[in-house]
Order: C-alpha cells, then sequence, then structure tokens
C-alpha cells in the first residue's frame, strides 16, 4: 500500500521508456528515450527521482518529461493518441510495401577485387546474365507493389555490361508506368569503366541516376580494385566526369568500401571526395559476404577499428564542412534522421520490422528473388536456403514465403533478446541476414554481434556529439541532416 | 583464483532484490566480457563470474574489482528497467494498437 499511495501523491505515471549509460565523462551521461524516439540527457541521479517517483513537478525537467512522453498524468491529458501518431509515422514505411527493386541483371564484371561481396563471373562468361523473359516478369512484380514512390536499382557484377536487359526493364517499367503514374527513380550501380554515348543517351531520356565506387585516391582505389591494366581509378574519375558533363552534377553518387589499407587513410578518402567535388561520402565496412569474407584474412578488421576510424574520419569531416565545403557522411547523416525527426530515415538496415522483403526485393540473374541484396550475396557462398521464390510467381505468393516468416520472427528489434532493453532500438534497427551470416543463427547474441557494435558505437557517438559538440559541429550536424551547407542553413532567432 | 583464466569470483544476491529474470539479463548483456554462471538454490542466486577469454582478439581482460563493478551496476540498472517494464506493462500494446488503428488496420 505504501508504494501506490506514493505513486498516487506524485501525480504521475511513467510511460514505456529505456535507458541507456553513455559515458561517465559528462554530468548528463544517461540517454532516456521514450517509446516515440523522443529523447533527453539526464543525470542519473534524475533517473532514479524518475522513477521512485520523487520529481518535482513544477521543475523544468518534470513539464519536458511530460512534453516527450515520458510520464503522463492520470486524469490530465491523455497522451496515447499523438504517440500513437508519431510511433505511425516512424514506423510509416511498414504501410508503403517494398519500394526498393533491385534488378541484378549479370554477375559479369570486368574487375577482380579480392573483397567483393556480391561475387562475380569473367566478362566474357555465358549464362550470367538475366533473360528476356525473366526481366519482363520481375518488371511486372514491381508494380504490385502498393508503394507509391519507387526506386528501380541496377546492379551486378557491372550491369553495364548487360546495358541491353536494363534498357528492357526501364522500357517495360515505364510503359507500365503510363497507366500506373508512380514515382520512379532509377539507378545503376556501376564502376562507369563500360559508359557509352548510347548509355547516357538513355540515361538522360530516362532521368536514370548513377552509383559509383569510389575508394579513396588512386593508391587506394587501384590496390582494392584490381584490373588487368591497373587504371580502374582512372577510368571511373573519368566516368563521373561523363556522367556529370551529360546528366548534371549530382547525377552520379559515390560509395566507398574500406579495407583495412584504407582504415589508415581517413584525411587521404575524404580530401579525395572533395577534390572531386561529392556532397556526400559512405564511410562502410566490409560486409560480412560473398568474395568479402573468404578473403577476411588478409582484408577483414574488427568493428572496433572500424569504429576508431570512422570517429577519426567524422572529426576530420567536420572541420572540412566547417571549413565552408559542403560534405556529409551519408550513415550519420541517416542516423541524425532517426534520431532528430519524428520519421525514419527508411534505410533498410536501421528498420525494425527488418527492412529485407518488407522493403526491399532482389530479382537474381537467374530469376530467383531474394528479401536483400546480402541474402542474395549468401546464394554465392552456398547458402540458397533464403529464397523467397521465382520471378514467375506473384508478389503476395513471394511475401507469404516461410523466409519471409523466418525473417519476421527474428526481425522485430523491439522484441529481440538485448534490444528490447536498449535505449538505441527507436534509431537502430533489425537485422537477422546478417546475424545468420556471422553467427549461422538469425536472432544472433548482441554481445557478439558486429551490427550491434557497429550501431551502438556510432550512435552512442552520435547522442556524445549532440551533447558535447561546440557550435560549429552543432551546425555541421544540422547541415547534414538538412542536407544542406552551412551558408543556407537558417539561424534560430532575429537577424538584424 | 584459477591462474589459467585470469580470476573467478562469485556474487550472491537475494531474489527479493534481484529476481532470477534480472540477474539472467545481466548475464546476457555482460556476455562479450564476462562469463557468468548462473545458480539458484531458493531465494540465493549465486553468480558465478569469469573474464570471457578469446583467443587472437585484442580485448582488454577486465579485472576483478571492474568486474565486481560492472556486475553490481547492471544489477541495479536492470532492476530499474524491470520496475520500468512491469510498471508501463500493456502499455506499448497499447500504443502500437492504436497505431494501427489510426492506419486502418
Amino acid at each position: 500500500m505504501g508504494s501506490l499511495l506514493i505513486v498516487k501523491d506524485a501525480g504521475y505515471r511513467l510511460l514505456p521508456f529505456r535507458f541507456l549509460r553513455l559515458d561517465d565523462v559528462n554530468d548528463k551521461n544517461i540517454l532516456l528515450t521514450a517509446e516515440t524516439g523522443e529523447y533527453l540527457l539526464v543525470p542519473e541521479t534524475l533517473l532514479n527521482q524518475l522513477v521512485r517517483k520523487e520529481l518535482d513537478v513544477s521543475s523544468p525537467i518534470y513539464k519536458d518529461l511530460l512534453a516527450r512522453h515520458f510520464i503522463y498524468e492520470p486524469g490530465g491529458h491523455n497522451p496515447i493518441p499523438e504517440m500513437a501518431a508519431q510511433y505511425r509515422s516512424r514506423k510509416g514505411f511498414l504501410l508503403d510495401g517494398p519500394a526498393l527493386h533491385i534488378f541484378v541483371v549479370t554477375l559479369r564484371c570486368n574487375h577482380t577485387c579480392q573483397y567483393c561481396q556480391v561475387s562475380r563471373a569473367p566478362q566474357g562468361g555465358a549464362g550470367h546474365d538475366m533473360s528476356a523473359e525473366d526481366a519482363r516478369h520481375a518488371a511486372n512484380r514491381v508494380f504490385e507493389s502498393p508503394s507509391q514512390v519507387l526506386t528501380i536499382e541496377f546492379q551486378g557484377g557491372e550491369p553495364l555490361l548487360a546495358f541491353d536487359c536494363i534498357r528492357q526493364i526501364v522500357e517495360t517499367i515505364e510503359a507500365k508506368n503510363e497507366l500506373e503514374q508512380r514515382s520512379i527513380q532509377y539507378v545503376i550501380t556501376s564502376t562507369l569503366h563500360h559508359l557509352s554515348d548510347t548509355i547516357l543517351d538513355f540515361a538522360e531520356q530516362h532521368n536514370i541516376q548513377f552509383s559509383t565506387s569510389l575508394d579513396g585516391p588512386a593508391f587506394l582505389h587501384n590496390a582494392n580494385r584490381p584490373t588487368p591494366n591497373k587504371n580502374a581509378y582512372e577510368r571511373t574519375v573519368e566516368g563521373i566526369h561523363r556522367v556529370r558533363a551529360r546528366l548534371g552534377h549530382d547525377a552520379v553518387s559515390a560509395l566507398t568500401t574500406l579495407t583495412s589499407r584504407s582504415l589508415e587513410h581517413p584525411e587521404a578518402i575524404i580530401d579525395e571526395y572533395v577534390a572531386q567535388g561529392f556532397n556526400s561520402i559512405s564511410l562502410r565496412p566490409l560486409s560480412p559476404y560473398g568474395f568479402a569474407k573468404s578473403s577476411a584474412r588478409r582484408l577483414d578488421y574488427s568493428m572496433s577499428e572500424f569504429i576508431v576510424f570512422y570517429k577519426k574520419a567524422l572529426a576530420y569531416l567536420i572541420s572540412v564542412n566547417s571549413g565552408g565545403t559542403f560534405l556529409s557522411e551519408s550513415y550519420a547523416s541517416l542516423l541524425l534522421t532517426n534520431i532528430l525527426t519524428p520519421f525514419s530515415s527508411g534505410y533498410v538496415d536501421l528498420r525494425s520490422p527488418l527492412g529485407a522483403g518488407l522493403g526491399t526485393l532482389v530479382y537474381n540473374y537467374d530469376g530467383d528473388v531474394y528479401p536483400s541484396d546480402e541474402s542474395r550475396m549468401l546464394l554465392e557462398m552456398g547458402e540458397s536456403g533464403l529464397k523467397l521464390g521465382s520471378v514467375r510467381q506473384p508478389l503476395a505468393e513471394l511475401l507469404r514465403s516461410p523466409v519471409i516468416e523466418l525473417l519476421l520472427t527474428c526481425g522485430i528489434a523491439e522484441a529481440l533478446p538485448g534490444c528490447s532493453d536498449c535505449a538505441l532500438v527507436p534509431y537502430c534497427g533489425a537485422d537477422p541476414i546478417e546475424h545468420f551470416a556471422r553467427q549461422g543463427d538469425p536472432v544472433g547474441h548482441r554481445a557478439f554481434s558486429s551490427f550491434c557494435e557497429k550501431n551502438m558505437g556510432l550512435l552512442t557517438h552520435m547522442f556524445a556529439m549532440l551533447r558535447d559538440g561546440d557550435e560549429s559541429i552543432q551546425k555541421v550536424l544540422m547541415s547534414w541532416l538538412s542536407r544542406r551547407s552551412l551558408n543556407d542553413l537558417p539561424s534560430a532567432g532575429y537577424r538584424t | 583464483m584459477d591462474s589459467t583464466m585470469g580470476w573467478k569470483q562469485t556474487i550472491t544476491v537475494d531474489d527479493d532484490a534481484y529476481p532470477l529474470r534480472v540477474v539472467q539479463r545481466v548475464a546476457y548483456a555482460l556476455a562479450g566480457n564476462l562469463s557468468i554462471l548462473v545458480r539458484q538454490d531458493g531465494k540465493r542466486i549465486d553468480l558465478e563470474i569469469s573474464p570471457v577469454l578469446i583467443a587472437g582478439t585484442d580485448a582488454s581482460i577486465p579485472s576483478l574489482s571492474e568486474a565486481h563493478k560492472l556486475v553490481l551496476r547492471s544489477l541495479n540498472d536492470f532492476t530499474l528497467r524491470d520496475q520500468i517494464q512491469r510498471e508501463t506493462s500493456g502499455l506499448r500494446e497499447l500504443l502500437a494498437a492504436a497505431a494501427l488503428r489510426g492506419a486502418g488496420i
């Protein structure tokens, strides 16, 4: 009875929330996160007062906790309807169905990268291209998704080696879209070594974007991506210039693949992106799939080494931005979106329920359908159990696959061991396929999970920067969030 | 003390203060650094703790006193989480149901 009286006297009740110790270097070392994703950084004493119902109801922090849905006053304002609306916004991706459709038009490639995560076949190899019939079926699957906004991504191998297949798919989709009227974005993921005027004409006609890989300056890129003439860097940079000259500066973006050699050169990699005029860089660790796993002994590194690299690179990147050059780190931008806005970034890896299958479908060159790029990479390692079915089956049937059921049982972070207690879960995701690849178990153990180590490391670093960063750091982070340069950021308050 | 395994210690707690479900969550959360064997005998719960030693890793091994502090802190943190969970039981489901209803599902 005693505790009940205290609860009644306190005048407030708890709403579901989680907490996490960030570090011991700052007084506000406890991160509180509400179910809706709102957060507060508070001292440990306040956490205890909060739970024991000892808060001063006239204090500013009490009002903050009330406004951010950590507590409510029985008989007062009912917080559930507005919390439900916030929750719906944060999980809005669930209602859209698969929006990212990846077409693996060929496995053929001219590179022989040791770390390659997607597997490949020789450039002139036969039997590794998507057939015209499978391409037609796959194009039909796209429109069975309810999503009004669709991204069609072409991957390989090197997809430009199968340009006729790309042409067929785009033309089929465009013809269907005359009636459907969806918003469709096309992206070709390519080394850009096989660009031609014909390809650029077609890309211009259909508003196709390119995504390429640029691993840093020539010495790094060429070491990572061997070609017979040892000129992968020069050919990719030439391709970037050709795309920009024809389709505009922003028609090509780039991703960085980091080998252990790359970890020694964060500044050089960033300087290369500045020199090439990109406004975004993606610093991503090697994946555990495909050839990347089998050559791990030579090229791999621990996630803790990656996190050290990432923090160093981010500090340099912030100094570059403070100096007037806009270059955002794309994963940091996604995390900031998840932390600081009521919406999810929509990024497939940071979704819960998981993005594989529910947000993404992959149509492999052989007509098989997979829930994500990673699951078809596992196929190239001999694991075929994650196949949903064939492009000839309707989408509804593919999504009723036992694989989807399995992934869903392991793909809701809020219900997973470890994640269910983690204050970072509103901003993170579930990745059963990576856990299956690394631990042989789609649930996985968080204490041994690279996915968890990476996202814990980067998210806590973001919160520490939001808490401790000076004005210049805060401004750079806001510019990444809003995708505007510092000069274009609106100033708070009145201008004179 | 086992010289080949670094060290070993046992922390004993009362089930009324630290229920088994809390102790099990602590053992799970710290599994990357500490190996914790849990034994229950009536109200008494023993946590037999030793450092995790994985060959070829450069992870530093927590000392006996660091581990003691970490386990006690985790026991208290997870007890607090358990209290929050019990007090807000059913609200997450209520929230999810309201969110789905608002989406017409």
